[in-house]
């Protein structure tokens, strides 16, 4: 690897925020103390825990909402959809969602599935979910719906406000993937019953994420044992990282629009540069998300140039695999329309304010270059 | 339970006669001395036709499974070590054969000490009966099931019941050294097992094209190495940059001969890297007719660039049989890991199974490949991998 890093995967992780790490570091020795304990120090770490709960739902402005702490997201995803599956059965066993979701979705979904639920998986018009056809979708026996607000691979930005006044409009609750929304793109919250969030994308911790829904809704826990949680996630509470995960959310959220307007800025010259060249690249993102660029090579293999970045100090994502055994290539492109030269040579970029314009011109150019070399 | 004394050890090819026999069985003792380390309690020595490994209230069970794995070994056997007191013997011998499963059993006798007051068949007269009375077992002197031996020497009687397979082969180090062509596939870490096995030391080449191939292919490398590390504690690789002249080959050779051009280059580098590292011949995982690469006349085209000696240990087996041996060796997980150590790129949807000399030649004097070659080796990169 070279020296200087340039990281532009940050729709995959992302470092976490100093203060965030002393918080958590502090917290380690003066509050190390298991919330459920009947002693004091028990007590008092367990007023820290709660405290950080309702900071949360404070930021996402959803304080008649519950909280559980999770350990990431795929955890949150599969406890909404086993949870309230699970739980609501008797209603009725028919969930919708999309042909592009996140596998903590699809696969819990599949294993619904085997089950004897049914899904409906919504085609959607080139990415973005038709309301014509989740309208369509909706059946007696449909009992959730669930929708990822803004797409992990091509960045699209879905209308939670019209889905969910259709959703609701049938009794029925929705649940949206927020990964990639907070503290990045403006999302109507209370629009959603059932939320999930992942720290460690919005500069928090891993291993640890967040599923906030109305209250009124009941879940069928995953995880059973010593009923914290409410009973719906047992488990010893992390109040360290509650603490950690209270600062990283009201830093993102009360940093969203900021983030946004300066991502905004950012990626100008690359789409500018991108289009300029439309004879080697495919744009499969729009700006409307300025957080993911998403191209394809139209005639290139996008693993040599993801392998050449990286020995350049330049970190870009990618689904196309070096193997020829292992032809993954994009469901999410393949989902939306593209061809499968598209589909498995793309190449996602992902920024956060940590990135600067001399990240992407250099990025621009070391592209350019790479692109007259390489025989890929 | 019965506290054997030591393991003797036979070799098997090594009764060739002369010098070679004692420089054999030196390298044998070092190697076994080496695969036995972590025992601290162990004593070997060896003595004339037999290596001792003197147990010394160490569980024999793990150190036979590892001296099963070095070569060289012919056989193995548990030994008891007893009073030259012929009663003692006696019930001691009948205390062994009860541990061995079979129908039938034979008794040996050999006196050492000619000091001991029955010569060889009175031993056998006097031990065989014991058995008799108090086991099912029948003699049988042809093919018994159970083989009992009795040895007199000076310092004691030994006997010995059980007999173990050795792996074969020569040990690690009597056979030179190979210059070794390591792809990261099935095939290459089983040929250089087979090598090992009979005593053959190697030093691995492999050929990478960054970013045209992926840094997870090194690791894979050295996953295998480590396995192999198991039969030769240290093994050298020598890492060439290939990408320039996989490029050349990509710019100037039509797809169907990619390959015959590119293998040629690369029996060219290691058989010039052979040469610099004092190895007498190359060895590679090729069988033939697996892939196009690996016809007759192929391997007659790429060949022809040197007349450095090539082994392919794996050339007339069956895939099944590589794979098998490669499951043994515990390579087989590693080996079918997704990194591939020559990009899609540039393999050649139809290449040639039956390329001409001539042609070949002439599409690779398309291009300096001298001055490639020569770069190459003068930026090797060398990890060492084990000790």
């Amino acid at each position: 690897m070279a020296n200087k890093v340039i990281y532009l995967d940050h729709a995959a992780t992302t470092s976490p925020i100093k203060e965030v790490v002393s918080i958590y570091n502090e917290a380690l020795t003066t509050s190390f103390y298991n919330p459920a304990s009947a002693h004091q120090a028990g007590t008092i770490v367990n007023r820290e825990l709660e405290n950080a709960r309702s900071d949360i739902l404070r930021s996402f402005g959803l304080s008649s909402y519950n909280l559980i702490f999770t350990s990431g997201a795929s955890e949150s995803n599969n406890l909404a959809l086993k949870g309230y599956a699970h739980r609501y059965l008797r209603r009725g066993k028919h969930i919708i969602t999309s042909s592009f979701e996140h596998p903590s979705v699809t696969n819990p979904l599949k294993a619904l599935e085997n089950e004897g639920f049914e899904v409906t998986y919504l085609k959607g018009n080139d990415g973005y979910i038709s309301l014509e056809e989740l309208e369509k979708a909706i059946r007696p026996d449909t009992i959730l719906v669930s929708i990822m607000a803004v797409n992990n691979e091509v960045g699209f930005i879905q209308d939670i406000k019209g889905i969910s006044k259709i959703v609701h409009s049938h009794g029925i609750k929705l649940h949206i993937d927020a990964v990639q929304a907070v503290g990045k793109i403006a999302t109507p919250y209370s629009d959603a019953d059932l939320i999930t969030v992942s720290m460690h994308k919005i500069g928090g911790l891993k291993s640890s994420g967040l599923l906030l829904y109305k209250k009124g809704i009941e879940l069928t826990s995953l995880i059973d044992g010593g009923g914290q949680e409410n009973n719906i996630r047992s488990g010893t509470n992390d109040v360290p990282m509650a603490l950690a995960d209270a600062f990283a959310i009201k830093y993102a959220l009360s940093h969203q629009k900021e983030s946004y307007e300066y991502c905004l800025e950012l990626v100008k010259p690359l789409y500018e540069y991108l289009s300029n060249h439309s004879d080697l690249y495919e744009i499969n993102s729009t700006i409307d998300n300025p957080f993911i660029v998403n191209f394809s090579f139209k005639n290139k293999k996008a693993s040599v140039f993801v392998e050449a970045l990286s020995s350049l100090g330049i970190m870009v994502a990618s689904k196309s695999a070096c193997s020829s055994r292992l032809d993954k290539g994009s469901v999410t492109l393949l989902a939306i329309g593209k061809n499968s030269q598209l589909a498995n040579n793309a190449i996602r970029l992902s920024f956060s304010s940590s990135n600067n314009k001399e990240d992407i011109e250099t990025f621009i150019n070391t592209l350019d270059k790479l692109v007259k070399e390489l025989r890929a | 339970m019965i506290k054997y004394s030591h393991i003797m050890i036979r070799f098997g090819e090594l009764s060739t006669k002369g010098k070679n026999k004692s420089s054999f069985i030196r390298v044998l003792y070092e190697n076994i001395k080496h695969a036995l380390k972590d025992y601290s309690s162990l004593e070997i020595e060896y003595r004339y036709d037999h290596i001792y490994v003197y147990l010394n209230d160490e569980d024999y069970e793990p150190i036979i499974s590892r001296l099963q794995d070095v070569s060289g070994i012919h056989a193995m056997s548990l030994v008891y070590r007893c009073e030259k007191d012929i009663e003692v013997i006696k019930s001691s011998a009948l205390e062994l054969v009860k541990q061995e499963s079979g129908k039938t059993f034979k008794v040996n006798a050999k006196r050492g000490d000619k000091k001991f007051p029955l010569h060889s068949d009175e031993i056998v007269r006097a031990v065989a009966p014991v058995i008799l009375r108090n086991t099912d077992l029948r003699v049988d002197v042809h093919h018994p099931d159970i083989s009992v031996n009795v040895e007199i020497r000076e310092e004691a009687a030994y006997i010995f019941t059980r007999t173990y397979e050795g792996a074969g082969g020569y040990p690690l180090g009597v056979g030179g050294k190979a210059m070794h062509m390591l792809s990261g596939g099935i095939d290459s870490p089983v040929a250089a097992y087979l090598l090992m096995r009979r005593g053959v030391k190697i030093e691995c080449i492999h050929f990478a094209s960054p970013p045209y191939t992926n840094v997870g292919v090194i690791y894979k490398l050295e996953d295998l190495l480590k396995k192999l590390n198991y039969y030769q504690p240290t093994i050298r690789l020598s890492i060439i940059p290939f990408t320039k002249i996989q490029e050349a080959i990509y710019d100037n050779v039509p797809e169907s001969y990619c390959i015959t051009v590119m293998r040629r280059m690369m029996y060219r580098l290691a058989s010039k890297l052979a040469s610099r590292r004092n190895c007498p011949v190359i060895s590679t995982g090729e069988s033939v007719g697996q892939v196009a690469s690996q016809t007759l006349v192929s391997m007659h085209v790429i060949n022809e660039v040197t007349n450095t000696p090539v082994i392919r240990p794996c050339a007339t087996m069956d895939k099944l049989d590589i794979i098998a041996i490669s499951k043994k060796i515990d390579t087989y997980d590693i080996s079918v890991r997704p990194y591939e150590d020559c990009c899609t790129i540039f393999t050649p949807k139809n290449p040639k199974t039956a390329p001409d000399l001539e042609m070949a030649k002439e599409y690779e004097n398309k291009f300096n490949y001298e001055e490639m070659i020569t770069e190459a080796l003068n930026n090797v990169e060398v990890k060492i991998i084990g000790e």
